[in-house]
């Protein structure tokens, strides 16, 4: 295997020893234009662009979604409706998304291996990679490092999500801590994100220096993790305080057009994020696990992810965003065809359906299929692992030149087994 | 033969390939009819065991009900429909259909008993009347939530609908003007973490005063994803509008009662779903425990039949291992199956 | 994946190490944990890092500065013991221990059915009284609300959140048998052969009679029992339609045949003031001497564990409430041992403590050897000491001792009136806390974790970060006035002494010549605003890792 050079360096990122100190001799003769290999140059380029990954956690029914088999054995009550995509249908519960089917990327034929939520959900947020004995990082926390700029005056991974905030570090994985989430309860900043007046930049820069100082002087000789992470969260802190102009309230037209629901304002609050430039989103829904009520629940959940995020669509094609912004739309599993004695549908990792769109992925394409039941893939099944490595390739990251290194130990980023799924990418 | 819930016995059981969410007596007391996730009615006589197939909608059939002319069927479906059927037919037709009754699904349908009108209620919230011919009588509009359930006094000229957010109301029959509304919020649930309506008033009855109305349903759902409650009736007097007492299953269940129905003796009857099953429950109305009750998988719906000593009930029946993720091979996996069990409700004759 | 296996612990595990019954308890901790440290250990914390980590696992709170200042000064060899016993028998240590098993017990769910006193009172009295552990244990379940002394036990159910049997069931198994069976309401754990449905349900049918009641003329709650009449029955969901069944039976255990009574027979007491019989058959009263028995060894692997994970920041299992053979003890010969010498010493709550505190590996130093990567040395190797990060009762306490404003808080009585809550503090609807149980709820708040979420990794969050940099009240505790230490400080003119002062402190040690430079380098640059640039300095050292950290 190759090893990437922008991934030997402990700073992941293009550093100025890279490009001044490394690619010295390859930039001989070339002209001061071409002062930067060409790759290189597309490196650069490439870190403008960005993830928002939306999580509908529990797992939504393919059935009732990407994946409809009306009158069929499994199929559930709900219609399938004509999309923008001529010959491809949805189902009726998406009938915003399937205005813009012609901008999505849909793969009808995940296959993955976990049925369980515990385990299952940061196994696919991890691209469940082959076991070599250390805790790989979620998919926001990897490309914090792969593709982050360690100079935004945002955090690089940002988790909007419901309930309660915090610096998760533990998704950093062997990364260490400072590639960890931020996550901000219900999007919003914490309260004390207002400084006193008494408190102006000069003073807290002066207070924070001598903070920093010490904390130098603590960190010798001992575990950095903690320290690491204590400093970091202290670091965002400040970060944050800069840009409370993020999380003013949102125009009524805003909320009209994604919904006021937590899941509309959310995705909403993902896009200002990834507009003012955080690196990675990840916004997130619970409650998707329907076991029980499978289709009340989904008649009112879906309608909640389908205006917003066919909004988004709209918009960030508009603007041309999406141009340089993947937008992933998944859950840790699809549903059961079969329905239960309350009339829920349970975990399905054998044959489900997600959602890409933007940077890299190509527009207008149903990729795979399922048997006419629907229960299971009859097509090439694809792993989390192909998900993670066509996301790198569009990112512009090559999975299998790219290599982590854990304390001397070369890491592929993705399942070596693995390889993007060609057909997706643009 | 002498009614007696507690020596009630399963007479016959007929069973078939989809879950049956409804299942009701044919007024001639010839058929038990069913219904759930497919497109069809099922029809089996209950002297011969002959089953036929109602089939003509498009969309899973939501609920049915017959009129007291002992010969026509109106049928609801999810995709807005509206069947007439003569249910009575060898292999019956629709009479006539309506395929836009509703903008969405049609969940429930109910016929006056003096046969003049028909009711339906969906998804689009709003109550709708016909004549028996199926023309347009009136939109009935206030309802907050889908329509759950549906109920005509017996008195004939009043018309009570139970919706998703707990909230029953009361309507004057022709005039469709509301009369009241009453508070069956117990029966709804919604957290603030919640994504959606939890619950809802699953299931109406009225006893033979006309005065006590039992609503079915859970209460305390925690949260939408099982969306596991404790399953409760809630009996109101009309009277008053007043809530009068609460019941409860003694078996432990999940779900929602999902149906009710009133024996000639005054014991109320339901049946209610659970993950891990649940129980067809008879109460005496002035105690919170039922005086007797029978372990079994989910209920959908109960019906009594003309002769006040049959007690039809829908209920799941699995087929193969469920739960999450594979089990079994493609060949293997297949739909559950929906099963009416047929309860003699009197002593076993000695002779079987 | 579910473990590592390393070759070198499968060595270990074929040589047990011999113990000598004749050298002293913390001795033989020591010689296991270095017999599998695999490389060299970290040397001894100086004087100044064992008093601030045994004060902050003992009492709950950093020393005073006096405490620092005759403690470093102290030529006696057998201080640390001394120190050691003293803060067994202070105040704090009661205080102390009520808040540690308060957050592991009540996991920061709150409920008003039995008063924070009550309960408070219960917790204090057994740990200043040395009650032993399996008898506070039994206690917490007997949960006797006619007796007043054991009345606060009845909130561990009550207002645990633990009103269903299903949230029962799952705590009672995390929190003394060190099992998360949680997946097994609905079918064996997927990943733990040990952890079986069968295991829920016999646990569970201990404890399904049990609920609250109120009693009417005392006005207070009770935790009944019902009469037991059948098994429990249940199914997996995985395989729908085979039914089993379980009376009360503890993992591993025997299954308790439930008596059938005469009807009218079942009870021992009548009915009365509004609570009913008291049954002949009490399963939950029977869990209370079943799940304590010492014959039981996950309640005892369980309790040491969660000592060891008290004192040393990592369980010998870990996480704590994964006690099976797929996740083994980093340490099994160790566990058995001290759950072997945890019985023999009668559940010696303060013995165990003590022998912990006084062993090598407690008091080694969080400095890696010379020459040690991190990563050589895992939490769970014991080479190094484990940072752990300050509770939030500790940074309360902490925070307010090191500022100078402590004794002012805790004079100053809350308002009866007092309606403080956080959430009308940060919306600014409500003045700053002044006493002491209002700012600890504040503390609380801020760097607690949700209800039900056990407090166990140190989780440092950006919102904590913001408290500190922003929040009014911690900037006023360091401004100068009769009683900080900014204000004390501000009238010192020796520069020198101040960069002691402040050290002595915050950070309960001395500066050393570099750090006391900085102070007065800094004190000198800020002249004009010495006030000012004292709490400045101040609130770095407050807000440092090696304030936050218990190291």
């Amino acid at each position: 295997m190759i090893h990437s050079h922008h991934c030997n360096s402990s700073e992941h990122e293009l550093s100025r020893r890279q490009v001044l100190g490394t690619l010295a001799g390859v930039a001989v003769g070339s002209g001061a234009s071409g002062l930067l290999h060409p790759s290189v140059a597309a490196q650069l380029k490439a870190q403008q662009k960005r993830v928002l990954l939306i999580w509908l956690d529990g797992g939504m029914s393919q059935l009732e979604s990407w994946d409809p088999k009306p009158g069929t054995e499994f199929g559930g009550p709900f219609r399938a409706i004509p999309t923008s995509l001529p010959g491809i249908h949805i189902s009726e519960l998406m009938p915003n998304t399937a205005q813009q089917m012609h901008h999505l990327a849909v793969v009808r034929s995940m296959c993955t291996k976990d049925e369980n939520h515990s385990t299952g959900v940061p196994r696919i947020l991890r691209g469940d990679p082959k076991n070599r004995g250390v805790t790989y990082p979620y998919l926001g926390a990897a490309l914090s490092k792969l593709k982050g700029d360690p100079h935004s005056a945002l955090p690089n991974y940002i988790w909007v999500k419901p309930g309660s905030g915090g610096f998760i570090w533990q998704h950093a994985g062997f990364l260490g801590a400072k590639y960890g989430a931020l996550a901000l309860g219900d999007g919003k900043p914490p309260i004390h994100i207002n400084r006193p007046a008494e408190i102006d930049d000069a003073r807290d820069k002066t207070r924070n220096d001598i903070r920093k100082r010490l904390n130098t002087q603590f960190r010798k000789g001992r575990r950095e993790a903690q320290v690491d992470a204590y400093d970091y969260s202290f670091e965002m802190a400040e970060k944050l305080i800069r840009r409370k102009d993020l999380f003013a309230d949102f125009k009524a037209t805003e909320l009209d057009r994604y919904g006021g629901h937590p899941l509309g304002r959310h995705i909403l609050q993902s896009k200002r994020l990834i507009e003012a430039g955080v690196q990675f989103v990840q916004c997130h829904s619970y409650h998707w696990d329907t076991h029980g009520d499978n289709f009340n629940m989904h008649l009112d959940l879906v309608p909640q992810i389908d205006k917003p995020f066919a909004a988004l669509i709209e918009d960030w094609n508009e603007s041309g965003m999406l141009d340089n912004v993947l937008v992933l739309l998944m859950s840790e599993f699809g549903r059961t065809p079969k329905i239960n004695q309350r009339i829920g549908r349970d975990h399905w990792p054998e044959a489900w359906s997600l959602c890409m769109a933007g940077c890299g992925i190509r527009k207008g394409i149903v990729h795979g299929k399922t048997t006419a039941n629907g229960a299971w893939v009859d097509d090439t099944e694809y792993d989390i692992g192909h998900v993670f490595h066509t996301v790198f390739r569009a990112m512009g990251v090559d999975p299998t030149t790219t290599e982590y290194h854990n304390n001397g130990q070369p890491l592929p980023i993705a399942h070596d087994d693995c390889d993007a799924i060609a057909e997706l990418l643009a | 033969m002498k009614l007696d819930v507690t020596k009630a016995w399963i007479d016959k059981k007929f069973q078939h390939e989809r879950q049956l969410s409804t299942c009701r007596f044919s007024p001639c007391g010839t058929y038990v009819i069913a219904a759930g996730c497919d497109t069809d009615l099922q029809r089996w006589n209950l002297a011969t065991d002959e089953r036929v197939s109602l089939s003509g909608h498009p969309g899973w059939v939501g609920d049915f009900a017959f009129h007291p002319d002992e010969q026509r069927l109106y049928s609801v479906d999810y995709h807005g429909g509206l069947f007439c059927w003569d249910y009575r037919q060898d292999s019956p037709q629709p009479l006539w259909k309506i395929q836009d009754a509703h903008s969405s699904w049609v969940r429930k349908v109910a016929v006056s008993t003096d046969g003049k009108y028909v009711a339906t209620g969906g998804n689009d919230k709003v109550v709708r009347l016909w004549t028996a011919d199926g023309k347009p009588a009136g939109h009935l509009r206030g309802h907050n939530g889908y329509v759950f359930s549906l109920l005509f006094h017996p008195s004939g000229d009043i018309l009570l609908s139970g919706d998703q957010v707990g909230s029953v109301r009361q309507w004057e029959i022709p005039s469709g003007n509301q009369v009241r509304e009453l508070d069956l919020t117990v029966l709804h649930t919604r957290l603030d973490n919640f994504l959606a309506h939890v619950g809802g008033v699953r299931s109406m009855a009225i006893d033979a005063t006309g005065n006590l109305l039992a609503c079915g349903g859970m209460t305390n759902a925690k949260s939408n994803s099982f969306c596991p409650g404790d399953p409760l009736v809630v009996l109101m007097d009309l009277a008053s509008g007043k809530e009068q007492a609460q019941l409860k299953p003694s078996q432990k269940a999940d779900g929602p009662i999902n149906s009710l129905r009133f024996l000639p003796d005054g014991i109320l009857a339901g049946v209610g779903e659970g993950a891990s099953g649940a129980s067809l429950a008879f109460w005496k109305t002035d105690e919170a425990a039922p005086m007797h009750s029978v372990k079994m998988t989910s209920g959908y719906q109960i019906d009594l039949h003309p002769d006040g000593l049959r007690l039809a009930v829908s209920r799941f029946q699995t087929n193969g291992r469920g739960g999450n993720g594979r089990h079994s091979t493609a060949e293997t996996y297949i739909s559950n199956d929906g099963v009416v069990d047929i309860y003699q409700l009197h002593e076993k004759p000695a002779d079987g | 994946m579910h473990r590592i296996k390393f070759p070198l612990v499968a060595l270990c595990l074929l040589t047990p190490l011999r113990i000598w019954a004749g050298e002293p308890f913390h001795q033989q901790i020591d010689q296991l944990i270095e017999a599998r440290a695999g490389g060299e250990v970290a040397t001894a914390a100086d004087d100044a890092e064992f008093l601030r980590r045994v004060y902050l696992d003992l009492n709950g709170i950093v020393p005073t500065a006096t405490a620092v200042r005759t403690f470093l000064a102290d030529k006696d060899p057998q201080k640390r013991t001394r120190l050691i016993d003293q803060l067994l028998a202070a105040p704090d240590y009661a205080r102390r221990m009520r808040e540690a098993f308060t957050v592991m017990l009540l996991e920061r769910r709150t409920g008003t059915a039995v008063s924070d006193e009550d309960w408070n009172k219960y917790l204090e009295t057994s740990f200043s009284e040395n009650r032993p552990w399996d008898q506070f244990v039994r206690e917490l379940f007997i949960a006797d609300a006619a007796n007043e002394k054991t009345r606060g036990t009845v909130k561990f159910f009550v207002d645990g959140g633990r009103a269903d049997h299903d949230q029962m069931t799952i705590d009672v198994a995390r929190l003394f048998l060190g099992m998360n069976i949680h997946c097994a309401k609905c079918h064996d754990h997927p990943n733990v052969d040990q952890f079986k449905q069968a295991d829920y349900f016999g646990l569970s049918a201990y404890l399904m009679q049990s609920k609250s009641a109120k009693h009417t003329t005392l006005q207070t709650t009770f935790l009944i029992e019902n009469v037991a009449t059948a098994k429990v029955e249940f199914e997996s969901v995985f395989d729908s339609g085979n039914k089993q069944q379980t009376g009360p039976r503890l993992p591993g255990g025997q299954e308790v045949e439930i008596p059938t009574f005469e009807k009218g027979e079942e009870f021992s007491e009548p009915a009365k003031d509004g609570l009913p019989g008291v049954p002949k058959f009490q399963p939950r009263q029977l869990l209370a001497t079943h799940l304590t028995d010492p014959s039981n060894r996950r309640f005892v692997e369980n309790s040491v564990n969660r000592f060891w994970f008290l004192m040393m920041g990592r369980g010998l299992v870990h996480p704590l409430d994964m006690l099976h053979d797929q996740n083994p003890p980093s340490h099994p010969q160790l566990l058995k041992l001290l759950a072997d010498e945890f019985v023999a010493h009668k559940f010696d709550v303060q013995w165990l403590l003590r022998e912990l505190a006084l062993s090598k590996t407690y008091q080694r130093s969080s400095i890696l050897p010379e020459g040690v990567a991190a990563v050589d040395a895992p939490p769970q190797s014991y080479r190094v000491a484990n940072a752990k990060g300050l509770t939030p009762e500790q940074t309360a306490w902490s925070m307010m001792r090191a500022t100078g404003v402590l004794d002012q808080v805790i004079k100053t009585p809350r308002a009866e009136d007092s309606k403080f809550t956080f959430k009308d503090y940060i919306n600014g609807r409500i003045p700053a806390p002044d006493n002491l149980s209002d700012t600890m709820l504040l503390f609380v708040s801020v760097f607690g974790n949700p209800p039900g979420e056990a407090e166990v990794e140190f989780q440092p969050s950006m919102g904590q970060a913001l408290f500190l940099m922003n929040e009014q009240l911690v900037l006023d505790w360091l401004k100068p006035s009769d009683v900080t230490l900014v204000g004390r400080l501000e009238k010192e003119a020796d520069p020198k002494k101040i960069a002691d002062e402040l050290y002595v402190n915050i950070l309960s040690r001395f500066p050393n010549a570099e750090e006391s430079a900085d102070v007065v380098s800094f004190l000198d640059e800020n002249k004009d605003r010495r006030g000012e640039a004292l709490g400045q300095y101040a609130w770095a050292m407050l807000t440092s890792a090696e304030f936050k950290l218990n190291h």
